[in-house]
Parts: structure tokens; sequence; C-alpha cells
């Protein structure tokens, strides 16, 4: 016989297991270490587990609010990057100096001055270009008259940032004479850009120069392809370039090592446009342009841009936003 | 309008930012390895996307995200791969998953370190304060190309990247704070100095790298074993020999005598006036014409059968005093450094009692006088001179600047902008692209996931 108390707990484990749990939070408790801080009062402390490793982490805090024992606080000045390690010892204490990262929270071959983030060595930092070596450049192709492309070549940088460099440099050179900023903000920012200088590790040519050969992927080599060939054949990357009908590598490379003046002309489109002749008597001239429908008006049962989420936009001279 | 959010830098959630903050610091620091196993291969793929959005566009709805995605990865080939021999590292290809994110103009901001987040870009755009080609872009989503110039104002530059400015309230309550502290290390330093000085002798080092530290002896003697290097180098015979005809001609044709050249020292005051003597005699043109290019030539030249005996003589007397008052120059010059050196390590390593003479205790301020007259606040402690971070109070930004908590963890250089840090422009080089070994994307998470969050949007595959 069932009693009415034998009867409650059979709903309470229906209950249970009719419970569906889709979906469960895993707090994000540190990895590299399973103590927790103790409370700092058993009643008094209401501070979660989380504030207080982030205290322990944090370390001691000075009268004028900085973490002067924790090792990240400060910024690198020797250009030499101080990027993370999770070991759990961030704070110098001259006790425990060294720690241990748990398994798969830095990636092997990690290189804590060049890669920021523990877990990707596939990013790093770039490298900063001297100041001494920016003014050799930069007298180089002003005064010198070395091309671009040669400069990029002498200096192992690709050409878009000599370029970049150029324009920068001229921009750096009207700072002085500019007015919009006032001379107190302009020493603040001098010593910010040696701040920032000094933080990023310095570019030591060749060590860490620009590949020169670069050239975006073709795409027809993203895909597999395959030729049946005899085994004797011989088979190289000659022959691979004609298969996928691209350029030959060895043509491409030495193509990329010639100058190349870019020419103007090639720009400009010229568009074919016929004057009517304008007889006597009549008030209108009349000029007949080749255009294309869609560009000009609508063309007849195109759909209409406006209707779709992904509206093409394009900003004017002033800087608006249009609808194209 | 970005995505309205609550609780970015939740510690419990964990989540990684796009952000300067230190939470997000710690967030980064304490994150976990991504885990699939016991994962069903969509549970993966949700797992990554909601990993790598929370960094890649949070502020994004996910219909608009999807609108910006661009399934085709941008990578490059290297030319020179198969001339260098080596294996050619693995293309790092899914970690473009997010590069389309790059070219909007608030990206471009956040990376080149003009912003110290995402959301704080945003905002400096809407203010008007960004331009692109010297143009006011007022729209967080434009699309930067290849050579765009843009920048940003240095006010919201300084302010984004330097320390929070404190309120007047806050300053002062600080300053308070640190008078007090100052005012009893001067009382225990005034009745026991050798005992702060021990105390002070054994203070751990600071680790502020901004900070000018005392010159430790070593640094010290580095420097001058350089100078004397240095000065040694620039004693050469032709400068001798350039100053004692300088000497002479100062002293006037008829008054030269031995006195004349105690400039050299009391030992080569007699050799000098010999050398002046013997040109002086043979009435040489160099005497009247003492240029350094002249004595240089002077003592270089080759003798040939043109000159006579008796210059051939002349010359190779002159040489022979030079090369003697050369070498005791030399030796002065390293008796004084050596001198120097030896004071400097007496310096460091003594006590003496002037050290607790220069304390002098500081006034406590009014509260109530600063917050009707920030002005009348006079702080002249050692190392501030003015109230704390507002030194000058106009400035939105903490005065003098100085650098935001953390900014080293979070300081990238990338490798797609070009950053002029001097006048807060920057040059959009190109769209982030991935070669060999190397993603231009900055992203904190691995590739695996990465190619996870891809499969996740590329709903066809890879």
């Amino acid at each position: 016989m069932i009693g009415p108390r034998t009867n409650q707990i059979n709903i309470h484990r229906l209950g249970i297991t009719l419970q569906q749990v889709r979906y469960r939070r895993q707090l994000a408790y540190p990895s590299y270490t399973r103590e927790i801080p103790p409370k700092s009062h058993p009643k008094k402390d209401h501070s979660s587990s989380f504030q207080r490793a982030i205290k322990k982490w944090l370390g001691p805090k000075s009268i004028t609010g900085e973490y002067y024992r924790n090792k990240y606080y400060y910024p690198p000045q020797n250009h030499r990057p101080n990027y993370i390690v999770p070991d759990g010892k961030s704070v110098v204490d001259g006790k425990n100096s060294f720690g241990s990262v748990a398994f798969g929270a830095e990636a092997p071959r990690r290189d804590a001055t060049l890669h920021p983030f523990p877990q990707n060595i596939y990013c790093k930092t770039a490298h900063i270009i001297p100041h001494d070596l920016k003014a050799k450049i930069c007298e180089d192709v002003n005064e010198n008259g070395l091309h671009v492309q040669e400069a990029a070549h002498k200096y192992g940088v690709k050409i878009e940032r000599i370029e970049a460099i150029l324009k920068l440099q001229k921009i750096e050179q009207d700072w002085n004479t500019n007015s919009e900023v006032s001379l107190t903000v302009k020493q603040d920012l001098a010593k910010f850009a040696d701040v920032m200088y000094k933080m990023f590790p310095l570019y030591q040519p060749p060590l860490g120069a620009d590949n020169l050969t670069e050239i975006p992927t073709p795409h027809k080599t993203l895909t597999q392809r395959f030729l049946t060939i005899a085994e004797s054949e011989p088979f190289g990357p000659i022959d691979a370039a004609h298969l996928l009908e691209l350029p030959v590598a060895s043509d491409t490379l030495s193509k990329l090592t010639e100058v190349q003046e870019a020419g103007d002309e090639a720009k400009v489109k010229l568009n074919k446009v016929i004057v009517g002749k304008q007889r006597e008597g009549e008030r209108t001239a009349f000029k007949f342009t080749s255009s294309k429908a869609g560009v000009v008006g609508h063309r007849y049962g195109a759909s209409r841009r406006d209707t779709k989420k992904d509206r093409a936009v394009a900003f004017d001279a002033e800087g608006r936003m249009i609808y194209i | 309008m970005p995505r309205k959010t609550q609780n970015l830098h939740s510690l419990s959630r964990g989540r990684v930012r796009a952000s300067m903050n230190k939470y997000n610091l710690f967030n980064l620091y304490k994150k976990s390895p991504v885990r699939y196993d016991g994962k069903t291969l969509y549970q993966q793929k949700w797992n990554a996307k909601a990993e790598t959005r929370a960094y890649h566009g949070e502020h994004l709805t996910e219909s608009r995200w999807k609108t910006v995605f661009n399934p085709s990865l941008e990578t490059v080939a290297q030319l020179d791969a198969s001339l260098k021999g080596s294996k050619v590292a693995p293309t790092p290809m899914t970690l473009q998953t997010y590069a389309s994110l790059e070219k909007r103009l608030e990206y471009a901001i956040f990376r080149s370190m003009f912003a110290s987040s995402i959301r704080q870009a945003r905002e400096f755009i809407i203010a008007g304060t960004v331009k692109v080609n010297g143009v006011v872009i007022k729209h967080p989503s434009f699309p930067l190309q290849s050579g765009d110039v843009f920048s940003v104002k240095p006010e919201k530059v300084l302010l984004a990247m330097g320390r929070t400015k404190p309120s007047l309230e806050k300053a002062i309550k600080v300053d308070n704070t640190q008078i007090i502290t100052w005012n009893r290390h001067v009382k225990s330093v005034q009745e026991n100095p050798r005992e702060a000085w021990e105390a002070k002798q054994k203070k751990p080092q600071s680790l502020n790298t901004l900070k000018e530290n005392d010159v430790s002896a070593e640094d010290f003697n580095k420097k001058v074993e350089e100078d004397m290097k240095n000065k040694q180098n620039e004693a050469t015979r032709e400068a001798i020999l350039t100053q004692i005809l300088a000497i002479a001609h100062n002293a006037g044709k008829d008054n030269v005598s031995v006195e004349t050249f105690n400039e050299l020292g009391a030992a080569n005051a007699q050799k000098g006036y010999t050398v002046y003597k013997k040109l002086a005699d043979a009435k040489h043109s160099l005497v009247s014409d003492f240029s350094i290019e002249k004595t240089s030539l002077y003592i270089n030249k080759k003798s040939d059968d043109s000159e006579s005996p008796a210059e051939k003589q002349l010359i190779r007397s002159v040489k022979q005093i030079l090369r003697e008052l050369q070498k005791s120059t030399w030796e002065t010059i390293r008796v004084e450094a050596q001198d120097k050196q030896a004071s400097d390590k007496i310096v460091t390593a003594s006590f003496t009692s002037d050290f607790a003479k220069k304390l002098v205790p500081h006034e406590k301020l009014d509260k109530e006088a600063i917050l009707e007259d920030e002005s009348s606040a006079k702080i002249n402690l050692p190392w501030q001179k003015a109230l704390f971070g507002r030194a000058d109070p106009s400035k939105p930004y903490f005065t003098p600047w100085a650098p935001r908590p953390f900014i080293g963890c979070f300081a990238i250089l990338p490798s797609h902008i070009e950053v002029s840090f001097d006048t807060c422009h920057a040059v959009y080089l190109r769209d982030p692209i991935a070669r060999p070994g190397h993603s231009e994307v900055i992203t904190p998470f691995p590739d695996h996931l990465h190619e996870r969050a891809y499969m996740f949007y590329a709903r066809k595959g890879l």
C-alpha cells in the first residue's frame, strides 16, 4: 500500500527526472590555481571568490592607486614587451617568483616578448621602426632620389609601409607649426609617444624584415586538382603553374624586383561622347554620352537595393553616408 | 547603434573582450583552454562562435555581423618559399574569419592604440573627433582602404591611453594621505636617521619603469669610462698642436714663456713651449694660421724630396714631442676618470647626515578652501608639485600625463597599420592577411577555435 509520504517522494523524484537541463553555465575559474583566497572576515566580508581572486592577482595598492608590486602594471620601457604568462605569479613579492602554467593555457613555443596572447602563437606584435631608420628612409627617397621600391628592397620594408612613413613624416613636420593643438597637449603627447615607442620591439633588419615576394594566394591553388601522370614523368612547380593557368613563380619574382612606374594614363577612362550639330534656329544642342542602364536610372526589372538588408552604402566627399 | 549589454567584464562569465580594462586582463589571464571532448560538432561550433564573437564585434548584433562576414579568407603566398629550402610554416587561414571587421574605422582606431576599447573608439568617432584623409567621419563602420590616413584628436588619445583623472575631492583625499605618510616618514628619519637610511637601502627595487631611478654605481662607472675613452680619442696630436699654437697666439707673440703653457699641466708646459719655440724660430706659416685642418695636414704629411733637411728635422722633432704630450694627456684623463669612479662608490655605499636635513614636513591641505578655489592648493612634495593628477585641471586627462594601468599587456603594434604616436595619425596599409606562421588579425584565440567559428558562419563548409 502506498502511503501519502511515499507518494510525495515519488512526485519529487519524478520532478527531477522530468526537469530537462539544457544549459548549465560553468563559471570561469582561473586555470592556473585551485586555491581561492579566504575571506577577510567570515561574516562581514561579502566578496565573491572571483573578487578575492582578482584582488590577490592585482597585489597591494599604493596610496595613489598603483598596483606597485604587480609586474604587468607599469609599461615595459626597454623595447622588450612584457606580455602575460598565466602562471599565477603576477605579484613580485620575493617569495614565489615562478609558477606553473596549467596544461593548455599557454601554447608550446610561445615567446612572451613577442606573442601577446598565451594561446595564439600566430598573433605577433609588429616591430617599430627606429626614429633614425625612418629619417634615413625619408632622406633616401626625398633627397637622394631613391625609388620607393628600391628603398623597400634596401630596408626590407613593404612598399605600402615606406609610403606610409613618408606620409606620416610630412604630417610630423607640419605638426610643430600646427596651432590647433596647444603647447601643453603637445608636451603630454611627446611623453605619450615616447612611452609607446619604448614599449615595442625595434626593427633591426634583417630580423623582422618583411617578405617582399608575397602575392595574394591565387584562388585556383586553394582547391585540390587531380592529374594522372606517368611515374617516370617529371612534374615540378613550372608544370603545376601551366596546369593551373597561372604565371610561373620565378617570372613573377623577377617582375617584382623590377622598378615599376605607376602609369597614370591607364587609369583615365575615355568615354565616347557624340555632340550633335546645332542647326540654325534650334534652341538646344544635343550631347550623347554612352552609359549603362542601372548606372544611370533603373534597369527595367532589376531588384531595388533599398529593400535589401545589406544595402550598399558609400561616403561622399564630406564624409556623409549615402545609399547607392 | 551598438548592441545593448550588461557587465561586459564579468569575472564569473570570463569572456575576453577587445578592451584594455584590468578586469578584462584578468579574464584573459585566467582563461582556460577550450575543451571539445564530449561535445557534438554543433556544440563545438556554437561554443567557438560564442567565445570568438565576444571579442570580435561584440557590439554588433548577430544579424548585422552575418552581413559583414565574408567567407573568402585572404591569404598570401610567398614566392621565395621554395628557394629557402626550409619547411614552410602552415598558414593560419581560419584566423581570417573576422578579418572583415578590421577594415572598419572603429577597429583601426582601437588597433592603433588611440582608444582603449572598441566601444570607446565608437564614441570618439560619433563625437566627431576622428578624421579620415582630413574629413570628419562620424560613422564607426566607415570602411578604410589601403593608403587612408586617419587621425584622432590628441586630447582624446591622451584620455584613452592615460590614467583616469581623479575628481577634485579624490585628489585632495589622496594628497592628504600622502602628506600624512610623508610627515610620519620625515619624523622617523629625523629621530633616527641611520635606521631610516638602512631601511631605505634594503627596500626592494621599484618596478616602476617610468621613474628615473637613482643611477647605480655600476652604470655611473660605465659612463665615466665611456667619457674617458671619448676624451682620449679627441686628444690627437693635431688637436694638441692646435691647442699649443692657440695658447701662444692668445698670449701675444712677445709674451710667450714656459708659464704660458701651464694649461697643459705643469709637467707638459716645458714641452709645449719647446714645440712653439721650434716652429716660431723656423718662422713656420702654422704659427699665425693654426686651423685644425692645417695642423693635421702638417703632421700627417709624408716626407718627400721637396723638403730641405732642416724642415725634415723640424717635423721629426715636433712629432716626437707631440707624441710624448699625447701620452701624458691620456694618462691624465685616465687618472681623472679613475678618481671619479672611486669617489662614486664611496658616496653610494655610505651614510651621510645631510640625508635627514633635506627633508621638510608638509602642511596639511585645507579641503574646504581647495573645493572653493582649486588654484589655492599649494603642494610641494619631493615627487609632486601639484594636486594629484590635476596639474592642469582644464585638461580632460590625468596631468602630468601617465600611461594607463596594464597598458603593456594590451599594446600590440599592428602589422597592417603604420602608426605615428607623435601626431596621433595613422595610415591604414592594407586589409590584414594571413601568411605562413603569422596572422595579421589580432585575436587571443587559437586557430582551432577560429576554425570552428568559421564553420559555424560559412555553412557550406571550408
